[in-house]
């Protein structure tokens, strides 16, 4: 079952592009692109809360998981 | 530190070879072309030694010089190797546990060829042989084979965290 990362739709929401989120929370464009293109194979509780907070979100609006 | 390390082991795979290579030509000019006159002289120093022992234990240390230099060569190659690695950022990676685990392989062959050449000095020449059992080399060897463990352990803790953001 895929983690899915629900990034993208979150950062429409905010009206928020993935350079504005990076500089914000002072983690690399590169990682965040990791993330977002399901690329990442675990997540820092750090990142994960430097993400919610910036975007107003809760982890569980970032993560969805699906069937195969 | 890197540097120095690998400047050093630089000198040491030139003095191997050079100097070896001395030595080894003065095994065979002590031990075959000049052998009497070389057992002639260990007499005068030590009179009650057989010359047959003499050179036989010059042509078998003859002998255990040219692997011995093979093998020192081994180990200092596989050291710069694995310094070598460090700037290209790909110091931990299993080549450089496979490397490390070379070295404790190559000790213990020198370690091996060591005691069979001070065993056999000894029953030639008893305690003029000059040669004396260690255990350091031991130690080194099952140090290196425990670093070689630690590493490829380090190496798939590295590949985990790959990929976490």
């Amino acid at each position: 079952m895929p983690v899915v990362v629900q990034l993208d739709a979150l950062l429409a929401a905010r009206g928020m592009t993935l350079t504005e989120l990076s500089q914000r929370i002072d983690i690399t464009l590169a990682n965040l692109s990791i993330l977002k293109t399901g690329k990442a194979r675990a997540i820092r509780f750090s990142t994960l809360e430097a993400i919610c907070t910036a975007l107003e979100c809760q982890p569980g609006d970032l993560f969805a998981v699906r069937g195969d | 530190m890197l540097r120095f390390a690998r400047g050093l082991l630089s000198v040491f795979m030139v003095a191997n070879w050079a100097v070896g290579g001395l030595l080894v030509l003065g095994l065979v000019v002590g031990g075959f072309v000049r052998a009497d006159q070389t057992a002639a002289l260990a007499l005068k120093a030590h009179p009650h030694l057989s010359a047959a022992n003499v050179i036989l234990a010059l042509r078998i240390t003859l002998l255990a010089m040219l692997p011995m230099m093979w093998l020192c060569h081994l180990l200092f190659r596989n050291l710069a190797e694995i310094i070598d690695s460090v700037p290209a950022g790909k110091a931990f990676t299993e080549d450089n546990a496979a490397r490390l685990r070379t070295v404790g392989w190559v000790t213990v062959a020198v370690s091996t060829l060591d005691w069979g050449w001070g065993f056999a000095l000894l029953r030639l020449l008893g305690p003029y042989g000059g040669w004396s059992p260690s255990f350091g080399e031991w130690l080194i060897a099952l140090l290196m084979f425990v670093l070689a463990a630690i590493w490829s352990e380090g190496v798939k803790m590295r590949a985990d965290l790959e990929g976490t953001v």
